[in-house]
Parts: C-alpha cells; structure tokens; sequence
C-alpha cells in the first residue's frame, strides 16, 4: 500500500534527523496544511529559527515539492524542552 | 452560535482549531519570509501567529470576536500566562514582550522604510546599527513568536487545552 503524506513526512524527518520521533502529525482542520513535533536531542543548545531553518531542508531534500507545500509548522523541541512544556 | 464582530453578525464564529492551524501556517510563512530577506511581511505575519495562539485560548471561554489586535490585551484576556508550565514561564513571558514591544497591526501597511522608521521611534535596536535595525528585529520577533507557538501549539495539540 502506498505511504500517506503524513509516513512520508515522518519518514523523511526520522530518517534525515537519525535519533528523532514525529508526534501529532495532522492538520488542524480539514483542508489545512499538515502540522507537527519534532522531538529531537540534535536540537539541545540551537536556537529556534535554526532549527526551523534545518527542518525544511531535510524535507527538501527528502520529498516532492508538492508534499512540501502541504506541510506548515514542525514544531522542534528536545526531549526536555518538551516534558517542560507538557508539565503541569 | 453567532459571534459578533464590530456590530456586524458572523455567521460562523472562528473555532480554535481554525486559530491553531492559521498560528501554524502564518508561523511558517513568516520564517520562510524572515529568511527570504522580506523583513517587513515577516515581522507582520510573525505578530498574526501570536495572535492566533492568544484567540485559540480565549475561545476557551469566549465566543464572542474582539476585533482589537493589542497583544498585551489578548495576552490578559487569554490568561495566558497562567495556562503556561511553570518550566517555560519566563522565556515566555520575555518572547510576549519582544512580540509586544515590537508587533503592531498596522505593520501591514508599512513598507520595511516604514517600519524600520517604526522602531526607530520607539528606540528599540538604538545600539545596532541603523541599517542592520530590521534584520535585528525581524530575527527577534520571528524568534520570539516560534518560542510562544512551540509551547501554546503543542500543549493544544497534546490535549492541554484547559490544563
């Protein structure tokens, strides 16, 4: 069976950023572009738009432009960054 | 359900979700301007994704569209900072005042001249040179407003909407 957007999104980005996972992947309302987290350690110490300026060039490189352009934000956090996030 | 806006009847008000996917896509066109050198739309579109994460929270309780557009209002209204984890509060709270300080609905009629005329008057940036003052501060708002969209979008994607 042919992957979906959202396993080729999670393949390109865990295969590019070796070590990361993809959680929440979907699109906020039907018809919207396709959103997400990126929990990745490789992000420890570098900053946001640096990150955010990595994240599109593994998609680039991983996937057809016309999935690229069904993609929004990949939020990108570390695995503390996170727990912090969803503590209390 | 109607929700009013500047005396005028919606027919569907704007659900939270509809806030959440448009913080995320003005997210991702404004770093993608910001990179582009195009400062001035970047600046504008880095405020509107703020802005769309502060309406996803007051939705929580509120229907009704408020059609003002100052951050520090909708931040209050939003009772933001009492939905934030303790962990991320200050960086947050920092970020909401970059964007704040530097963030403006008019910025959508102002040539990147104009805006960076805009900040000159406020004197923000006064010890960066002048012609490196937009650059300066389209690199802080985008910056500011991927730090609050990280922590409002993934605790809404993560279920903690009333947490």
């Amino acid at each position: 069976m042919a992957e979906g957007l959202e396993e080729r999104i999670t393949g390109a980005l865990t295969r590019g950023l070796p070590g990361s996972r993809v959680e929440d992947l979907g699109r906020a309302t039907p018809g919207s572009r396709v959103g997400g987290t990126l929990v990745w350690d490789g992000f420890e110490g570098v900053d946001q738009l640096t990150r955010q300026r990595r994240v599109p060039e593994v998609l680039a490189t991983r996937l057809r432009a016309d999935d690229v352009r069904q993609i929004s934000l990949i939020l990108t956090v570390t695995e503390d960054e996170l727990d912090g996030i969803l503590a209390d | 359900m109607q929700a009013r806006h500047e005396g005028t009847e919606l027919q569907m008000p704007i659900g939270h979700s509809v806030y959440i996917g448009a913080a995320e896509e003005n997210a991702a066109a404004a770093l993608l301007l910001h990179e582009a050198g195009q400062y001035a739309p970047a600046h504008y579109l880095a405020g509107v994704a703020v802005e769309c994460v502060l309406r996803a929270c007051i939705t929580r309780e509120v229907v009704e569209f408020d059609s003002r557009h100052q951050i520090k209002d909708l931040c209050k209204r939003a009772r933001f900072y009492s939905w934030m984890p303790q962990a991320r509060l200050d960086d947050v709270t920092v970020a909401m005042h970059t964007v704040a300080s530097r963030w403006s609905n008019d910025h959508r009629y102002r040539s990147a001249a104009a805006l960076a005329k805009w900040l000159s008057e406020r004197r923000l940036d006064q010890k960066v040179a002048r012609a490196k003052r937009l650059p300066a501060s389209s690199a802080a708002v985008p910056s500011a407003m991927q730090t609050i969209v990280t922590v409002g979008c993934a605790r809404w994607q993560k279920g903690l909407r009333n947490a």
